[in-house]
């Protein structure tokens, strides 16, 4: 409770104003100084009055976030002033937020190369009182002997083996913001083999405290927008309250070049209109590490739910007829009854031997292979799912004539009808989250007869090369094997909705490793599915839109950066230090600013005044598109998605990149993918890691 | 005319303590005029400085009196006269502040003797107020049987 303080001035104000009201509601009496009458009904009730008095003024100032405000520059004292506001901001339902864990990558050193696990338990102190713990979702948290990088001494003498490891504070706030250094103890239930010790190279800055009362004001002024996912203000503001990680946003709707959610194709050929409906929010969390494991040339059902996929395995498998026999993109697959709305005609996209895909954006209404079908019924299944195939109206018949759906002899595993289930030979499906960056493809239970690409330290196939186009195969040795990763529904990248897929099969035998498991560890964001269910919830959603949270589409940089020291400098520069905190800079830059060479230049020389001179140098960058290609870029001048050819950016792998079955090697080509996808450089995000940022002395 | 409520010097045969006025009715009477001048003025002269926190220069020396060991009687007189002249400076400045009609205004306010009472350590003083309508009064104070 606030303390009420009563001042003389309070009292002679209480006293002027009792006497004023006193003598205009009792005109007979005599209120004047000196007389029994003041003393009496005046000076009497001076102090209660100026009491009550100043704890009104009191609590009316507690009761205005713009008097507070006022208060505080002042430099007047408000007791409890957090709580004041407190109270006020739960009138919008805003509560403080809670501060946020530090978040850093630590340098771990080791005695040996081989695979080591470590426990999510396992506390990394790095003074006696601050403990951090392996920032991943994945227990235990694996370090593949691939990622570990030799250390040498100057005499090539192999010191130890290194590999950064993302790690997160035990509490939030900006106590664990320590300078870099030396973690002191580790404390292993199980031990970590080969473990010497862990340092920090750069000082960590990310932890938050609880947010203060003037952040507090500073946010309620995007606050006072309406409570609901409508807008940019109000999704920064609901999101934000709900989701404390979330840093920033960036809300994309009609009518912005990178809403192309909206587009819809499939109204007739050259009809590419915008319907509107749609919008993305896009969010910056912390990264974290997660994996997913699945059957390789598996069914996976997508990510988005779309029931796109249709199967007749009787038809396709057990006859000799298969739909690309007969059936072209662009025919009608005519649903005469056994889902809803039926009947229906969906325009068919794509053509397989057993399986025909509609537009995701015009899905079935329901998933045949997922009701409750008696296959027993006699003499067709029930719900009994009839069609034909055709593109002349109203019948749709002509290439295939009506038909029933009839369990298969030879395929009785392949759902029958509508679907969702996808399957590819040679692929995988992620699960439908954001992708940053891919750090271990493996297949972990490889054939024998792949010997020349198994790893002989860890008995599996590691996949090294990301490619834009069918993995190549089989290669001679380890360090050559590709996987390719694809996301079926562009327009929805890095979102919950992403269709991702990885390939390892290859282009000449895409069934190469049906049937054995692949494991794929990523990158993603902190809480994101959380996120994205929220955006999603029924007592949520906009109910007239299709609201949809995505992260950034990543940018890594790589640079080598030139530079020489003062003939005054009286050190040398920790290149290993620079490297951590030029990485730190690039990941916690503005989104929406530009980055250039200058600002990596003008970074590493503020942090290192022995520097005395930054030679110009290109910065190479690769961006994760959201149809799963990388592009390659260089610049000496800004960081961009786009060639302009004033703003120093060259597109690197114009030939390796394909869109509408053509390379996308010009400027106006790369345009029109980007404008396909609905990117531009306000929805990428700049990240690096230490690794691939180094540093040369010129002499 | 704007009434206060009146007060009166408590008898001397009726004095406890240091109560020397006392409303003494079974109702409020309302006062006015040249005895309403006579009230403050008699409260202001009797009202030790001090007491009051908020307007401390309010009262006289001459309040402080009651109660106090008095050795000097020859001081007495000059307390008197000082603190007659703070209360007629402070009054006139409450007749200003206050507006009051003429027969509440002060004209003045002087000693009209002073006897002291060496048997009884006390002393007897009469003071004349006059308003400004002329009217004069003259009040008593004495400082009765030391107990």
């Amino acid at each position: 409770m606030a303390t009420i303080q009563i001042l003389d001035s309070d009292l002679q104000d209480a006293e002027n104003f009792l006497v004023e009201y006193l003598t205009e509601q009792v005109p007979e009496a005599a209120f004047g100084k000196g007389g029994a009458m003041r003393d009496l009904v005046i000076k009497a009730f001076t102090y209660i009055f100026a009491y009550l008095r100043s704890e009104v003024t009191s609590i009316t100032d507690r009761q205005s976030l713009l008097k507070i405000t006022d208060l505080i520059n002042s430099g007047a004292t408000v007791d409890d002033v957090d709580q004041a506001v407190d109270e006020i901001m739960s009138n919008w339902f805003l509560t403080r937020k809670g501060g946020g864990y530090a978040r850093t990558r630590s340098r771990c050193h080791f005695t040996q190369k081989t695979t080591v696990s470590i426990s999510l338990k396992d506390s990394f102190w790095r003074t006696a009182d601050y403990a951090f713990y392996i920032d991943s979702t994945l227990d235990p948290y694996v370090i593949a002997e691939t990622e570990f990088l030799p250390v040498y001494d100057t005499r090539g003498v192999l010191i130890d083996y290194v590999v950064d490891v993302p790690m997160v504070a035990s509490l939030r706030g900006t106590s664990y913001n320590i300078a870099a250094g030396v973690f002191v103890r580790v404390d292993s239930e199980k031990g970590i083999p080969y473990f010497s010790y862990a340092e920090n190279l750069s000082d960590i800055t990310s932890g938050k405290d609880n947010e203060t009362t003037p952040e507090m004001i500073d946010r309620a002024q995007t606050a006072i927008t309406v409570r609901n996912l409508i807008n940019n203000r109000s999704c920064d503001t609901v999101l934000r309250e709900e989701f404390t990680n979330i840093t920033e946003t960036l809300t994309i709707g009609m009518g912005e070049p990178e809403m192309v959610r909206d587009r819809k194709r499939e109204i007739a050929p050259h009809i590419d209109i915008h319907t509107g409906g749609f919008f993305d929010t896009y969010v910056e969390l912390p990264l974290t590490t997660t994996e997913d494991t699945g059957v390789v040339g598996g069914y996976f059902a997508r990510t988005d739910n779309a029931i796109c996929m249709f199967r007749d395995p009787y038809l396709t498998y057990d006859s000799s007829w298969v739909f690309t026999t007969g059936v072209k993109v662009g025919d009608i697959l005519y649903i005469l009854s056994g889902i809803k709305d039926a009947p229906i005609g969906y325009p068919i996209t794509e053509v397989y031997d057993h399986e025909l895909v509609v537009s995701s954006s015009v899905p079935f209404t329901e998933a045949y292979d997922e009701m409750e079908v008696d296959w027993t019924a006699i003499p067709f299944p029930l719900p009994t799912l009839v069609y034909s195939i055709g593109h002349m109206s109203p019948d749709f018949n002509e290439i295939l004539p009506i038909r029933k759906i009839l369990p298969s002899v030879a395929a009785p595993d392949v759902p029958a009808g509508t679907s969702r289930h996808i399957k590819n030979s040679g692929v995988v499906m992620l699960t439908g989250q954001p992708v940053q960056s891919i750090s271990t493809v493996e297949i972990t239970d490889p054939y024998s007869s792949d010997a020349a690409i198994i790893n002989p330290s860890t008995g599996t196939i590691l996949f090294n090369n990301r490619v834009n186009s069918d993995p190549i195969g089989p290669m001679v040795e380890p360090s050559l094997t590709q996987y390719r990763v694809q996301v079926l529904n562009p327009t929805s990248g890095q979102s919950g909705d992403a269709v991702t897929l990885v390939q390892v099969g290859y282009l000449s035998d895409p069934g190469h490793f049906d049937g054995k498991t692949l494991r794929v560890a990523y990158q993603t964001l902190t809480g994101f599915q959380d996120i994205h269910a929220y955006v999603r919830d029924r007592d949520v959603r906009i109910e007239a839109a299709n609201h949809l949270v995505r992260a950034r589409h990543p940018v890594w940089l790589e640079v080598a950066i030139p530079y020489r020291l003062k003939p005054t400098a009286t050190g040398t520069v920790d290149t290993d230090s620079a490297s951590v905190f030029l990485a730190d800079y690039i990941n916690n830059f503005d989104p929406n600013d530009d980055l250039d060479m200058s600002d990596l230049a003008t970074q590493f020389r503020i942090q290192y005044p022995d520097v005395g001179a930054v030679f110009p140098f290109l910065i190479y960058y690769y961006l994760h598109a959201p149809d799963g290609q990388i592009a390659s870029f260089s610049t000496s001048d800004i960081v961009s998605i786009f060639e302009l050819g004033s703003n120093g950016v060259m597109l690197l792998n114009g030939n390796d990149i394909t869109y509408a079955g053509a390379f996308v090697n010009t400027s106006g080509a790369l345009n029109n993918w980007y404008s396909y996808m609905g990117i531009t450089d306000r929805t990428v995000r700049y990240r690096a890691l230490s690794s691939m940022i180094t540093f040369y002395q010129r002499t | 005319m704007a009434k206060d409520i009146h007060f009166q010097g408590v008898p001397q045969s009726d004095v406890t303590g240091f109560k020397i006025f006392t409303f003494g009715y079974q109702t409020a009477l309302k006062v006015d005029g040249a005895q309403s001048l006579v009230n403050r003025w008699a409260k202001t002269f009797v009202t030790p400085k001090g007491s009051d926190p908020l307007y401390p220069d309010e009262g006289t020396i001459f309040g402080s009196l009651y109660g106090a060991n008095i050795s000097q009687q020859a001081d007495i007189k000059d307390i008197v006269f000082v603190a007659i002249s703070d209360a007629n400076t402070q009054v006139k400045a409450q007749d200003i502040e206050g507006m009051h009609p003429q027969s509440e205004r002060l004209q003045s306010a002087s000693l009209l003797s002073y006897t002291p009472s060496p048997s009884t350590a006390g002393f007897e003083v009469w003071i004349k107020i006059v308003n400004q309508a002329g009217v004069q009064a003259n009040l008593k104070f004495d400082t009765g049987v030391p107990r």
